[in-house]
């Protein structure tokens, strides 16, 4: 047994890690500890970095099935928000209110999200090689799809609909007498008068993680990783790659779908039309910040990089506003998104951690 | 032998420095046309005057009515005290003035005047003009502003 | 007999794009209610004011990077050129010919950029050239919003924001507005058209053609038929990759100042980022695919995609009463053409690899059995 220099371990430590994730950690907490210096609370921010990620880590955590599958990184999220939106638009339409209206939501949600997830996972299974650019556009193609619909699709209920024509939903719903705050406020926790603790939102996110950890480690999950990095060891052994895949495919989107709902609870509002527009980019940004690859990725990977990005998406507005007096915040969150993307779209393959 | 292999060596070597030359001087004349066109295509303001002004310690009255024309543009008429602007593109153009002198006459006074490249506006001043047509630093003079605000 | 509808049938599903978009065209051209002048004369400004931009696109589909979603960066390259010239008060045709010149080093820059990460991540370039798309538009951002006024000097005040620095959201561009399109004008039975335009345009066709038959452009062809091959024969091919990609930005950066002089206008943050989805779905509609395009493919694109962009709208309201539907209906159609193109591009790519493996292995038994 060799004992590593300290050279060694520092080298395998940054080659593990990353430089870019190095880089970013250290840029969050030179935020963090200048917070104070500028006048910004660190306790607030915590608090709010939290929600965020509270809020976002199950759309995170969608990407996992469809990356451990070799299916990439899955730019077509926006499916799965949608039929997280078709499910929150019923339930507000048949008037559920509290926690029977979350529930429902994803009652109703969960149909629409396995039958979009299976026409989509097929999709993907003739264009083996080509997924992302094409995950990407059936994204786009969907929501521009749905904002027809939207318009079309005979909703009644007042609070949903434009005001005098009673015709086609408004733009942004909001969810407050319905599930705003249900999970965040199940078993909160206050801790001091700025921050209470989202116990609900992340007890959820954990069920949820556990789930899918659990599901990677039976006898499917492990078929299912194979496919991803080993996809002729896989064939050999009888697995039926393209029913793994589809099964990936409608995970991803199943999870997407609840994930939206998770974000609406805490957000307060349900919004349609080009809302999910973008919201694959995040994601993605974040569970590459993770440490996750195009092709391979882990739980730890969605808590570190939610963290991080969301963090990031935080702080720097509020501290960068009292130190410069400028808000450059949207143009960071851009290129450190988007950058990230790159990053991991210009490596060879492997993961860190 | 060495004699043929020294030739090709030159040979390779003219090629590539003409390459080099060529390219340099596509540059170069790329330039020049940008240039050129920076020159042809600047636009300024420039602001007619009928202002009674003192250029040099003398005083020049502002006319009562006077008739200015820029180029081929509507002419266009001042009285005293007022202010018009001509926007033009270019650094030279022609400048004609018609007035009344106080006998009654009726005079033309065309000169070409040239616009410094860095200004995009200034000011010509008729009286002066009229007064001292051949010696542009009486009647040309720079536009200042004061900024407003930030 | 069946040999004929074999082609039929072929011809059918390579061209299945176009096809679909002469369908919507023809149902939606009466339902908008529009006359054949109107609709004429609004075709003809959009041929000219698009058409540039597209060519720009064939090139890497020559050389192999697919659909250049990059171009995005060409339109910032010559945005900027036309600040700086808006910023200097230069006019007319002398102010276009300089913003093309001053686009020339940003799309180098830019391109050189793009390029390099694209070889990068073989095999993935479009989802790349996509992200830098986005990438750029923050350094765009970063550049136009911030560093233009406290580092970048602007004399012009009328151009920045009220707060004092960053350049306001929209630019006129009354200065070149329409200079070269209004240079030689011709009025056929009511429409009017941008003679001067269309020359640039077609000198744009010429180059693109003469291109092709260079050196330069042989080896752009080979690196897009096959890496290796190309490789072993001497092409620098990553040098070569690079080449395309920055020639097709610069193109993109002129392609801009003629659609911007068009438009009259500069929408600061948001010109330049619906124009690259627009292009590659016109191209895609006039039958190109992701490694083959040709100039008409160009033309019948622009014209197509426009006609569907312009009445929809109208069919919508004629239709079901709502214009609303009409423009989502178009931005549905717009992205939905670019997934079906992609489909069928790697669904064939598939098959011709299929075909080719069967081919190899009745040829392998052929030999065996001898």
């Amino acid at each position: 047994m060799e004992k590593l220099t300290m050279k060694e371990r520092y080298d395998e430590f940054i080659s593990r890690f990353g430089w870019p994730r190095i880089i970013i950690g250290m840029f969050l907490l030179f935020l963090f500890i200048v917070a104070p210096f500028v006048g910004v609370s660190v306790s607030t921010s915590l608090s709010d970095t939290i929600n965020r990620f509270g809020m976002n880590c199950i759309l995170v955590l969608a990407m996992v099935p469809m990356i451990h599958s070799g299916c990439g990184l899955n730019f077509g999220l926006p499916l799965g928000i949608i039929a997280g939106l078709l499910g929150a638009t019923l339930s507000l339409q048949f008037e559920f209110v509290g926690a029977s209206s979350f529930a429902m939501a994803i009652v109703f949600a969960t149909p629409f999200a396995l039958l979009f997830g299976w026409g989509y996972g097929k999709l993907l299974n003739k264009v083996k090689g080509g997924e992302m650019m094409i995950a990407t556009y059936v994204g786009f193609s969907s929501v521009a799809f749905m904002c027809m619909m939207w318009l079309l699709l005979p909703y009644s209920n007042p609070t949903m609909v434009w005001g005098f024509e009673g015709k086609g939903l408004r733009t942004t719903i909001s969810t407050e007498g319905y599930y705003l705050h249900i999970l965040n406020d199940f078993l909160a926790i206050p801790i001091g008068d700025h921050f209470t603790f989202p116990t609900g939102m992340i007890l959820f996110f954990a069920l949820l993680a556990f789930l899918v950890w659990a599901f990677l480690h039976t006898k499917k999950g492990t078929a299912m990783t194979a496919v991803g990095s080993n996809p002729i060891f896989a064939k050999a052994s009888g697995i039926n790659i393209d029913k793994i895949r589809i099964l990936s495919v409608m995970m991803s989107t199943w999870l997407g779908a609840i994930g939206i709902l998770v974000y609406q609870q805490s957000f307060g509002f349900i919004q349609l039309y080009m809302g999910p527009f973008f919201m694959a980019l995040p994601a993605v940004s974040a569970i590459l910040i993770g440490g996750a690859s195009v092709n391979k990725a882990s739980i730890p990977n969605v808590i570190i990089g939610t963290f991080l990005f969301q963090g990031i998406l935080t702080m720097t507005p509020s501290v960068m506003n009292s130190a410069i007096q400028t808000d450059m915040s949207e143009v960071i969150r851009i290129i450190v998104s988007n950058g990230m993307i790159l990053y991991a779209l210009t490596r060879k393959t492997e993961a860190t951690r | 032998m060495i004699q043929l292999n020294c030739l090709k060596q030159s040979r390779r070597v003219t090629t590539m420095t003409r390459r080099t030359i060529v390219r340099i001087s596509a540059l170069v004349v790329i330039l020049l046309l940008a240039f050129a066109m920076l020159r042809i295509g600047r636009q300024h303001s420039i602001l007619l005057d009928d202002k009674t002004v003192t250029v040099q310690g003398q005083e020049y009255k502002a006319l009562d009515m006077v008739e200015v024309k820029v180029d081929k543009q509507d002419s266009v008429e001042l009285v005293k005290r007022d202010r018009d602007v001509a926007v033009v593109t270019g650094q030279s153009h022609k400048i004609k003035v018609t007035y009344t002198d106080a006998q009654w006459n009726e005079i033309e006074l065309e000169r070409k005047i040239k616009i410094p490249f860095d200004k995009e506006m200034i000011v010509f001043s008729v009286p002066a003009f009229i007064e001292n047509p051949d010696d542009d630093t009486y009647y040309l003079m720079p536009f200042e502003t004061t900024s407003v605000g930030n | 007999m069946k040999i004929t509808k074999e082609t039929f049938i072929k011809l059918f599903r390579n061209n299945l794009v176009t096809v679909m978009f002469v369908i919507i065209c023809a149902f939606g051209i009466p339902l908008s209610g529009y006359s054949a002048n109107y609709l004429i004369g609004e075709i003809i400004v959009r041929i000219s004011r698009n058409s540039f931009l597209i060519l720009s696109l064939l090139i890497p589909i020559m050389a192999g990077m697919g659909l250049n979603f990059g171009m995005t960066l060409g339109a910032m390259a010559g945005e900027i050129a036309l600040i700086f010239v808006t910023d200097w008060s230069v006019v007319g045709i002398p102010a276009m010919v300089l913003a093309c010149i001053l686009s020339v080093p940003f799309s180098i820059i830019l391109g050189t950029i793009c390029g390099r990460i694209l070889n990068k991540a073989k095999g993935r370039e479009m989802v790349t050239s996509y992200i830098i798309g986005f990438f750029m538009n923050g350094v765009y951002q970063l550049f136009v919003l911030y560093a233009m006024g406290p580092i970048i000097p602007i004399k012009n005040k009328a151009l920045v924001l009220p707060r004092g620095y960053g350049i306001r959201n929209t630019v006129n561009l009354i200065g070149i507005r329409r200079s070269l399109d209004d240079l030689i004008k011709v009025r056929i039975s009511g429409v009017s058209v941008p003679v001067a335009t269309f020359l640039v345009i077609a000198v744009a066709c010429v180059f693109i053609v003469w291109f092709r038959k260079t050196k330069l452009g042989q080896d752009m062809r080979a690196v897009g038929q096959d890496l290796e091959v190309s490789s072993a024969a001497g092409i620098k091919v990553e040098n070569t990759r690079v080449v395309s990609i920055v020639l097709s930005t610069v193109l993109a950066g002129f392609g801009m100042v003629l659609y911007l002089q068009n438009m009259g206008t500069l929408n600061t943050y948001n010109s330049h980022t619906q124009i690259g989805m627009f292009s590659i779905a016109a191209i895609l509609v006039g039958g190109a695919s992701v490694n083959k395009a040709s100039i008409p493919n160009v033309f019948l694109g622009v014209i197509l995609f426009h006609l569907m962009f312009i009445v929809s709208p109208m069919a919508g309201k004629n239709l079901i009463g709502q214009a609303q539907l009409g423009e989502y209906f178009r931005v549905f159609v717009s992205y939905g053409v670019i997934t079906l193109s992609l489909v069928l591009y790697e669904m064939r790519k598939k098959r011709e690899a299929n075909d080719s493996a069967q081919l190899l292995e009745t040829e392998q038994e052929g030999y065996n059995n001898d």
